[in-house]
């Protein structure tokens, strides 16, 4: 009896569980219904300098002015930066949409990280994250920019935060101009 | 004066030994003949008489005239293993009168490491008024490339023939040698990652064994596996950035499978491996793995227990890994477990069962596919029945990806 009672258990919860997952694989998370699809394509995007050097975060090698990844130290034990904060910018909103779709597949867990509401943490257009190990590792776009941030979670705040208001405050591109780009000072 | 008599017949003697025919002219002493450049590489469009094609590293350009400015340019070159006969193109420089002609004979031979053939003597031309430089002279070279991966040197000593007179010596010349032509995408190689291929695969003949290698080293580079959520580091299913990551190289930043199948695929194929990137999707219970790095053996990744009864729900929502033309696999990426046990859970189905000890690792190098996947994937979860492990997911071949 206990066995049979276990057994449907068992069933209920895989049926949920593959339901779930198909569910929101199907539906690429949910990104017909995104926000921000509407929104004007940015360029000239500045760097949150400030914050970069009050985190001390070290350039990787192969950063370009469309894409850039810097590294954040963890902890005080970090000393080789395994965090990041990873950008890049597209020429379109849905390119960088379909990016964030693409971030989220390529992480090995079946179990993706939940959206972050604006309940939560008011970040980007649309946002993914979790907190790990006493670090939060999110993904967000705002607009055509792309960003991956994974540090301690008052630092990864900051730093979102901060590169989000620029995005925003930055000037609209302009068609017949070069492509999106960032302003990277370093 | 008995001495410039035998100097005479010395030369007379090269002069039929060789079988020059050209006229000559006298010279003033010191006579100095120097190598100006040269060029291993010099026909970029085919690769079929000279070097390989490749580049230092991303959006680099291709190198030629490799050995120039007296050596204070000294760049590496590629050739596949076994190729014979190897040409080379030269310019030289005289000190002589520039308004007169000359023709001398030049050679070279391998003074140290290991040559890919000498340089046979030939004539070489100095036109007047060329500001003393030489024609451009293509050399084939008696010899054969050696027969397995490598990065060795050669350094040429050069002679005049026509006087006896040593030109010294160029060099050391680095080469890689590869199995065969490389692949994307490293269809044009780069020198940063024939550095680590080249020697990872050393002495290696067949593509199975060069490919074993280079995954066994990466697998010990001194990457972590995320276990946060399997984050890949370098790039999604299109881009792989491989600067960064040579340059993270031997350093504990945290990787997934598809970070370190991108890896196996590109070292594998600068070296002629011709390796693809593939990938099993379906969410799927695990065998107990021991994940590249320091993270614990695991049949339950990002969840826990680490080792989880048959009741657990973690496993992997894809795997990504290397795989050749005919599907046999290699996988950088963890070990697997081949005992008798392989879950290390016991008196399951039906029922949770208990966790048992003990390992017994491989890592997955020139593995069949079923092999490979029957390894892999967990057979019986509470939630998945996996006894035909290919109907717990999908394979997705050929992926490709470009490098930056």
């Amino acid at each position: 009896m206990n066995n049979r009672l276990l057994r449907i258990i068992q069933i209920v919860i895989v049926i949920c569980c593959f339901f779930n997952i198909t569910f929101a694989q199907n539906m690429n998370y949910g990104y017909d219904n995104w926000p921000g699809k509407s929104g004007v394509i940015k360029s000239n995007i500045e760097l949150p300098t400030q914050l970069i050097s009050k985190f001390n975060l070290t350039l990787a090698q192969g950063s370009k002015e469309t894409s850039f990844f810097y590294k954040i130290s963890l902890d005080e034990n970090d000393q080789i930066k395994k965090g990041r904060l990873q950008a890049e910018i597209f020429s379109s909103i849905e390119e960088a949409q379909s990016a964030l779709v693409e971030y989220l597949d390529c992480l090995t867990t079946p179990y993706k990280p939940p959206r972050l509401t604006n309940e939560g943490f008011k970040i980007g257009d649309i946002a993914f994250g979790e907190v790990n190990n006493g670090s939060l590792r999110m993904a967000f776009t705002r607009n055509n920019v792309l960003l991956v941030v994974h540090a301690p979670i008052n630092k990864a705040k900051e730093i979102a935060q901060g590169f989000d208001k620029n995005i925003q405050v930055a000037p609209e591109w302009k068609k017949d101009t070069s492509k999106p780009s960032f302003v990277l000072t370093e | 004066m008995k001495k410039i008599r035998l100097i005479a017949i010395f030369f007379a003697a090269l002069m039929v030994v060789n079988g020059f025919n050209f006229v000559t002219y006298a010279w003033d002493y010191p006579l100095d003949i120097d190598v100006v450049y040269i060029s291993f590489n010099y026909n970029t469009g085919s690769y079929s008489e000279d070097a390989l094609s490749i580049i230092p590293g991303y959006g680099g350009s291709v190198i030629q005239r490799e050995w120039d400015n007296g050596g204070s340019t000294n760049l590496k070159f590629a050739y596949i293993k076994s190729q014979t006969n190897r040409k080379i193109q030269v310019q030289f420089w005289h000190n002589q009168n520039q308004s007169q002609s000359y023709n001398f004979a030049i050679g070279a031979a391998a003074s140290e490491g290991i040559s890919f053939g000498d340089v046979p003597y030939a004539t070489v031309s100095f036109p007047s008024n060329n500001n003393g430089y030489s024609e451009i002279r293509t050399y084939q070279l008696n010899g054969t490339v050696a027969g397995s991966v490598g990065k060795r040197y050669v350094k040429f000593a050069w002679w005049c023939v026509n006087e006896a007179l040593s030109m010294g010596y160029t060099g050391n010349h680095y080469y890689y040698t590869l199995l065969d032509a490389p692949q994307a995408p490293m269809g044009i190689p780069w020198t940063s990652v024939l550095d680590y291929a080249c020697v990872w695969a050393s002495g290696q003949t067949s593509a199975e064994n060069a490919a074993t290698n280079i995954t066994n080293s990466l697998y010990t580079s001194g990457f972590d596996y995320e276990t946060g959520s399997g984050a890949p580091r370098y790039g999604g299913w299109s881009s792989f950035y491989l600067t960064q990551f040579i340059s993270e190289l031997g350093s504990a930043y945290e990787v997934n499978c598809l970070d370190m199948g991108k890896a196996v695929t590109t070292f594998g194929n600068a070296v002629g491996c011709d390796l693809n990137l593939t990938t099993f999707s379906g969410t799927f219970a695990l065998n107990c793995i021991d994940p590249i790095g320091t993270p614990a053996p695991t049949n339950n990744p990002f969840s826990s227990p680490l080792i989880g009864d048959d009741c657990r729900y973690g496993g992997f929502g894809y795997h990504a890994f290397s795989q050749n033309a005919s599907n046999v696999t290699w996988d950088a990426c963890l070990k697997y477990d081949i005992d008798s046990n392989p879950d290390n859970v016991s008196n399951s189905n039906p029922g949770c069962g208990t966790t048992t000890t003990g390992y017994s690792w491989i890592l997955p190098c020139n593995e069949s596919e079923s092999a490979y996947i029957q390894r892999l994937v967990d057979d019986w979860t509470s939630w998945e029945n996996c006894s035909n492990r290919y109907n717990c997911g999908y394979f997705t071949y050929e992926r490709a990806f470009a490098v930056n």
